[in-house]
């Protein structure tokens, strides 16, 4: 309840203090861009294929989301990476909302490590309005590949063996158990390197403001590599850690401008349309093609957003 | 005679466990603690997903309210959106749809929260 209060008042000062005093206005005008109805409906049907394609290995769809606003359709950085913070948040509270009640998403663990993500995502937010955007498709597409690297090693394993909880773990009561219907029983797990875990989480909020994704891939490396949850306890809770540290910093890019209605709508409904899709899917298919898939996908995007911060794309 | 509460049900009877005397006070607390968490689990959930439908609810009606505009696609419209609340709450008093379609966005934040 305490852990709980305190993410809460950290995402109130957010939204309502730091975001008021950010200054408005602050980038260049984008009226010599073009604009038409095939904009919001291709936006709308390109977010469906990322939000399916995020949602299912559980990060959301955000990280395409700003590749395919500014490479395809050319948009400023600035308005892709506030349209996908929209998008992150309507994301994870759909997926997130079956996970909870299905009682794969551990709570306890989610808000207690959001103390951190969320500072993190406040810390990043402020950072993002002071880098060039060419600075930032480099940061985006490189942060992109590190965060693919961890999954080619997790295509085989099913369950982490012989964790014991650590201090803080015991202290928070962090372990718990989910029903796996693949396995068939209820698994009980246990929680470690909580403080390490802690620290990853900063870094991944701090990514998630800085580059408006739900930094998805960090934490689930923090909760699956780091702190040794199974990786459907891992990917679940991550969904619904995503959607909150997206909203700490949602406050400080609406206050920017960097939120336009135009473009954040249509990509918003067209993400919750393909996550509800992917959740559907995702039972049956396996987690090794999964994983190849989205490798495939991350890749891709990496290296065009790369490429365009270098102005070679 | 013991009483234990199920998730999402009144309190009801459980005539087996008077039959065993030796059953201390933990075990007989701890289904009430499981049905509190469970309806905690259940109301977060349903929360998450009242924010979503209502925020898309909102979006949809803004983005119908757009396409009755004659100059809705113009570049300019991208650039001239409210950016604090009294910008929204203003252009929600004249019914401007990206006022509408701004406070979806915002709702999905609260739902959140």
């Amino acid at each position: 309840m305490t852990i709980t209060t305190l993410v809460l008042l950290l995402l109130l000062f957010s939204i309502f203090y730091v975001g008021a005093v950010v200054v408005v206005g602050q980038h260049q005008s984008f009226q010599h861009g073009k604009y038409s109805w095939i904009y919001p409906a291709l936006i709308f049907l390109g977010s469906i294929a990322a939000g399916l394609l995020g949602s299912l290995v559980g990060l959301g769809g955000g990280v395409l989301i700003v590749p395919l606003l500014t490479l395809v359709f050319g948009f400023p950085i600035y308005f892709a990476i506030g349209a996908s913070i929209i998008s992150v948040i309507a994301t994870s509270s759909g997926a997130a909302a079956a996970y909870v009640r299905d009682h794969m998403t551990n709570l306890r663990v989610g808000m207690f490590l959001e103390l951190s993500t969320t500072t993190g995502a406040l810390c990043g937010a402020f950072l993002a309005g002071l880098l060039a955007q060419n600075i930032l498709s480099i940061i985006f597409g490189i942060i992109l590949l590190i965060s693919a690297a961890p999954l080619v090693f997790k295509i085989g394993e099913e369950l982490p063996q012989g964790v014991k909880n650590d201090r803080w773990a015991n202290w928070f009561h962090l372990n718990g158990s989910y029903p796996d219907h693949h396995l068939h029983r209820e698994v009980s797990y246990q929680v470690t390197r909580t403080p390490l875990g802690l620290a990853m989480m900063y870094l991944a909020g701090l990514i998630s403001g800085l580059l408006g994704i739900g930094s998805g891939t960090f934490k689930v490396i923090a909760l699956d590599e780091i702190m040794r949850l199974p990786l459907k306890v891992s990917t679940t809770t991550s969904n619904f850690m995503i959607g909150v540290t997206a909203a700490a910093s949602a406050g400080i890019y609406f206050s920017r401008g960097d939120i336009p209605p135009l473009i954040a709508a249509p990509v918003a409904l067209g993400i919750l349309i393909g996550a509800l899709i992917g959740a559907r899917l995702l039972a049956r298919l396996s987690n090794k093609v999964l994983r190849i898939i989205f490798l495939a996908v991350i890749a891709v995007a990496a290296i065009e957003m790369v490429l365009h911060g270098f102005g070679i794309a | 005679m013991l009483k234990k509460q199920e998730p999402g049900h009144e309190l009801v009877s459980l005539p087996e466990l008077e039959s065993h005397s030796s059953l201390d006070t933990e075990q007989v607390v701890q289904p009430s603690l499981a049905a509190k968490k469970e309806f905690t689990t259940n109301l977060i959930g349903w929360i998450l997903q009242g924010g979503v439908v209502l925020s898309s609810i909102v979006i949809l009606i803004g983005l119908f309210m757009m396409s009755l505009q004659p100059d809705k696609f113009a570049p300019q419209k991208l650039e001239s959106f409210p950016q604090t609340f009294s910008q929204v709450w203003i252009g929600l008093l004249t019914l401007r749809p990206q006022a509408v379609i701004t406070l979806g966005l915002l709702l999905s934040v609260i739902g959140v929260l």
